[in-house]
């Protein structure tokens, strides 16, 4: 028997758990089809081959305890830390963005789409974002609709969006609203200058209207997107995340800090060879650097050695800036 | 029977089988994503053509060019 992860409960085709400190995610029967597909499709593989998806293995079903003979069990591999979207600076948030419109790009291809679009979707090995629900995928079939679509825009889009032209504090509200901004908020907050990105005014603005002007009167599956129409949607999509980047010129109480503190370069070289010293003597396998500005320490630690460095600030704009600066 | 009884069942079967997704895209987004999809596939075509216009254009030119240098 397995005991199901409390916080895995919104999904009817499987869930997670855990056993003996390892993760697992068991799928239900009515999704054993799709998974087939995922795997015997070569969509699975090509993602792996990518970096785009976590890796697992199968589990033979009835050799373990926990892994009925009804049920598909898959061992993912296990991620050193767990990070929530809230917790995210903008740059991470939108290679999670672009992530997802890449493995949907490739989903069609093998002729499979995403179900949903949530940040909470995707976690980061180092710097590096990985999609981690293997279970995502279903059959696509020309002419439906994306389905994500208003939760790509209000997960992704309109708190990229809103983090550009108002703050990037926006983000860690997040946690206050896990489903996104819903558009109509995001256009509200939106300067005029935002109307002048093709991308925002049709994926917001026009989406917000339009979604407005027709109501809420229940789903709808209609064929309503031609295969074009949702390789030209995703496509879009995409330029109008890539379109969107934190202006250079902001400043914030610590992204001056390493140019105006009161260090000189004495002080700052005796500091290193300092935190060196902590860090060959003590051979930790963690190590936390709380207040991490432009990761100087951190790296000291990686090259040290340390294999597993985690380093961590409150202020976006120097975040951001140390995870730009790994990803290139 | 009368084709336009037939007509409803046949528009009804069109519809796609139930997906396993467990938001809801709502009405109002599909419509704008109808409305959306139709703008944006226009103007992704019309960069494809244009993309190949020009690749045709640069082509011809180069050719043209080619040719006047050999003579």
């Amino acid at each position: 028997m397995n005991q199901q992860s409390t916080a895995s409960f919104r999904d009817s085709c499987g869930y997670i758990f855990e056993h003996g400190g390892e993760i697992y995610r068991c799928i239900e029967p009515i999704y054993h089809a799709r998974y087939r597909q995922i795997m015997a499709s070569g969509l699975y593989e090509t993602l792996i081959n990518r970096s785009l998806l976590i890796q697992h293995i199968e589990i033979a079903p009835g050799s373990m305890p926990f892994a009925p003979m009804e049920k598909i069990t898959l061992k993912p591999q296990k991620l050193n830390l767990i990070t929530y979207p809230f917790e995210w600076c903008f740059c991470q948030l939108k290679s999670a963005a672009l992530q997802l419109l890449e493995i949907q790009a490739i989903a069609m291809e093998f002729g499979m789409t995403l179900r949903d679009a949530t940040p909470f979707n995707h976690q980061f090995k180092g710097s590096r974002v990985i999609f981690i629900d293997t279970l995502s995928f279903d059959e696509y079939q020309e002419g439906t609709p994306w389905i994500p679509y208003r939760q790509f825009c209000e997960n992704f889009l309109a708190p990229l969006v809103v983090a550009k032209f108002r703050d990037p504090s926006f983000l860690k509200f997040a946690s206050l609203s896990l489903q996104g901004i819903p558009l109509d908020i995001a256009v509200k907050l939106l300067p005029f200058e935002g109307y002048l990105n093709f991308g925002i005014l049709v994926h917001l603005v026009g989406h917000a209207k339009l979604a407005n002007a027709k109501g809420g009167e229940g789903t709808s599956k209609h064929r309503v997107l031609s295969r074009t129409g949702l390789v030209a949607l995703i496509d879009s999509l995409r330029r109008s995340v890539e379109s969107l980047s934190m202006p250079s010129n902001r400043r914030s109480t610590w992204s001056e800090y390493r140019s105006e503190s009161n260090y000189n370069s004495d002080d700052i070289l005796e500091k290193e060879s300092v935190v060196q010293t902590f860090i060959r003597t003590l051979s930790p396998k963690t190590v936390l650097d709380i207040g991490c500005n432009d990761g100087r320490f951190s790296r000291i630690a990686v090259k040290c050695g340390v294999a597993s460095v985690v380093a961590i600030d409150s202020d976006h704009l120097v975040i951001d800036r140390l995870v730009r600066s790994l990803i290139q | 029977m009368n084709i336009r009884h037939l007509l409803p069942i046949l528009y009804v079967m069109t519809f796609p089988q139930d997906a396993f997704a467990y938001i809801d895209p709502g009405s109002g987004s599909i419509f704008a994503q109808a409305i959306i999809g139709i703008v944006v596939a226009g103007l992704f075509l019309i960069r494809i053509w244009w993309t190949k216009i020009l690749a045709l254009t640069r082509s011809s030119i180069s050719k043209l060019f080619g040719e006047d240098r050999k003579e």
